[in-house]
């Protein structure tokens, strides 16, 4: 039972003190199995993107315990958090982010290349068959920038998946794309899910995103409902 | 370590501003040529200077160096304090003028490693006149083929010769301007004056112009045993011993060695002209200063470059981070770039440094003994001048990479 627990969050709190106190995230606590699709869904203002950013390791400025895969992530250096991040968790950001001179497949390397366990060519190997199962492989020589943007959120997508993590997080993943390309996102992340057995947060504004995912967590003034 | 990711980012930083990248560069080459110039540059000013110095004046002098007092003839320390003492209209003795046995000195002096040359000299205040014509003046007392060897004062003969010095006891060779103030040219005949009331009359067998003015308007030369005898002093007898060594910026080391041995003074070039040191070292000081100051400003340039690189990159630097790249690697991107600026622009600032010293050094500047501006192509120069330029370029590309490093990713990615 613990072995199928991908994500674990206990009595979330976090504070913003900027320009007066007020408390963004209320005792928070959830599960997230292994494979699960998880939407966070929620007004403007109701702390989700916050929580996926504390769930993502990146802000560290909260009360309460986190830990993914079993290791616990509190008061860790922010080098350590870097390289667990490296390993464990992909990113699928609203704005794709891409490195604008390197082509589609060196972004799809990039993570690989920093976490060093493979070979280079093995990486290119993976990278390519990533960009195949998004179905951008003839992309994979072009620059980031001379990308169409549904093209882009795939690439992004492929280098969030390079490295294996159990935990992929998207923040508004579809957020800019047209229903054609939110179609196939999300039919990528179904899959993931089911055949790979990686983990899915995602937030999202898209109620029809949402609704066909496995669970959808919803927050309100800073709490779960 | 370096990893090759990261410098591969680096890279695509460097060639996707090429133009911020070539004004940086400019910066540095900039920088790092003005430094080369300008330490080239007072180099070369100092060793003309002090080859102009060394025209006249020799690394080392002795002579007897007769107490300032002579008046005291009781040593006040030697006596117990309560002593009063009372000495009126004291005569002061005679106390050896010169040096007495120059020859057995200089023999001694010629065995130390690092001497090139060595002379001895009379040199005595005289009065030459010519009828009623009188010119305050110095006469030297030489050896004509050791003052040259020293001094290279035959090129600065411009009538006669000035081999024929020491052939002729009769013989005297005098400044130019000395020559026109007593109305004399080439064998007239002029009468020579000691402090003493000796007088003597000499051929004029050479005229010389060197460039420094008080060896042209007021000093003759004549054969040194024609001086001793002048003097009414023995065989060995000289004023002054000059000596000339390899190398005159180690002075001090031979001064030492040569007071071991004897009780006269011995006195080192810069201790005889301490303005001449004093105004290398402090154009040498000039010139370090204003070179780094171009250097920094070229360091400023490269940091306010590296600064809005950092920040258009910004959202880059935050996904990185985001994707597990620490503030190690960060550092790395943002630094290798300031040090493939700092290097290729040292390459070429070396390089250019070269061409506008070599440049400058054409300019025609005829003064004195100089044809062109003077120039010195110093290796450490070149090298201190590239390093220098490196550590500006690092300082300056650490502090933004720095700043980069420590970027929240989350408050750039949320916006």
């Amino acid at each position: 039972m613990e072995n199928n627990i991908a994500l674990s969050a206990k009595s979330i709190d976090k504070f913003f003190y900027e320009p007066h106190t007020f408390q963004v995230l209320k005792d928070i606590s959830f599960e997230a199995k292994k494979g699960e699709f998880l939407s966070l869904v929620g007004k403007s203002g109701s702390g989700k993107s916050t929580l996926l950013y504390v769930l993502s390791t990146m802000d560290t400025d909260y009360n309460g315990s986190l830990s993914i895969n079993g290791e616990t992530l509190n008061n860790r250096s922010q080098n350590s958090l870097a390289a667990f991040r490296n390993a464990n968790i992909g990113f699928v950001f609203q704005f794709h982010y891409l490195l604008p001179e390197f082509t589609a497949l060196e972004n799809v390397m990039l993570p690989a290349l920093k976490l060093g366990r493979k070979p280079k060519e093995e990486i290119r190997a993976n990278a390519l068959k990533n960009l195949r199962l998004l179905d951008i492989k003839e992309q994979a020589d072009k620059k980031a920038s001379k990308l169409s943007g549904g093209q882009q959120q795939r690439v992004a997508i492929a280098r969030a998946l390079i490295n294996e993590p159990s935990v992929i997080m998207g923040d508004e993943p579809t957020g800019n794309l047209d229903s054609k390309n939110t179609d196939i996102v999300f039919d990528i992340f179904r899959h993931l899910a089911k055949e790979r057995g990686q983990t899915i947060i995602a937030v999202t504004h898209d109620d029809e995103f949402a609704s066909k995912s496995d669970r959808v967590l919803e927050l309100n003034d800073g709490a779960m409902l | 370590m370096i990893r090759p990711t990261n410098f591969k980012i680096a890279l695509s930083h460097l060639t996707s501003r090429i133009r911020q990248t070539m004004v940086a560069t400019l910066s540095v080459v900039f920088g790092i040529s003005m430094y080369i110039f300008m330490n080239g540059f007072m180099t070369g000013v100092n060793d003309i200077q002090t080859e102009l110095a060394f025209s006249t004046l020799a690394h080392i002098r002795i002579y007897n160096d007769l107490p300032e007092d002579r008046s005291n003839l009781l040593i006040k320390s030697s006596l117990p304090d309560a002593t009063l003492v009372n000495i009126r209209s004291a005569k002061v003795i005679q106390y050896t003028d010169g040096i007495r046995n120059a020859d057995k000195l200089i023999h001694e002096i010629k065995t130390l490693p690092g001497i090139t040359g060595i002379t001895s000299q009379i040199n005595s205040n005289v009065i030459f006149r010519n009828g009623s014509t009188k010119v305050n003046g110095q006469l030297s007392g030489v050896d004509a083929n050791a003052e040259d060897e020293l001094f290279n004062i035959s090129e600065s003969v411009v009538k006669g010769s000035w081999e024929m010095l020491d052939r002729r006891s009769d013989g005297i060779i005098i400044g130019e301007g000395l020559a026109k103030k007593l109305g004399l040219g080439m064998r007239d005949i002029l009468l020579v004056s000691t402090t003493d009331g000796t007088n003597r009359n000499f051929k004029i067998i050479g005229i010389l112009k060197t460039t420094v003015a008080s060896v042209d308007n007021s000093k003759g030369f004549v054969k040194i045993s024609s001086a001793r005898q002048l003097q009414g002093e023995n065989r060995s007898f000289a004023t002054d011993i000059q000596v000339n060594i390899e190398d005159f910026n180690h002075a001090d080391e031979l001064v030492d060695q040569i007071s071991q041995r004897t009780d006269l003074k011995v006195e080192s070039w810069y201790d005889a002209n301490g303005q001449l040191k004093a105004g290398n070292d402090l154009r040498q000081y000039l010139a370090i200063a204003v070179s780094l100051t171009i250097l920094l400003v070229a360091g400023f340039g490269i940091y306010n470059i590296m600064n809005m690189t950092v920040n258009e990159k910004i959202k880059e630097i935050a996904i990185l981070k985001a994707m597990g790249f620490e503030g190690v690697d960060i550092v790395q991107i943002f630094l290798v770039q300031s040090i493939i600026i700092g290097f290729i622009g040292g390459q070429i600032g070396v390089l250019f440094g070269w061409i506008v010293s070599s440049v400058i050094n054409q300019i025609p500047f005829e003064v004195a003994t100089l044809e062109t501006l003077p120039m010195s192509y110093d290796t450490t120069d070149y090298l201190s001048a590239f390093g220098f330029g490196l550590l500006t370029t690092f300082v300056a590309g650490y502090l933004p990479a720095k700043k980069a490093s420590q970027v929240d990713p989350v408050e750039i990615i949320r916006g």
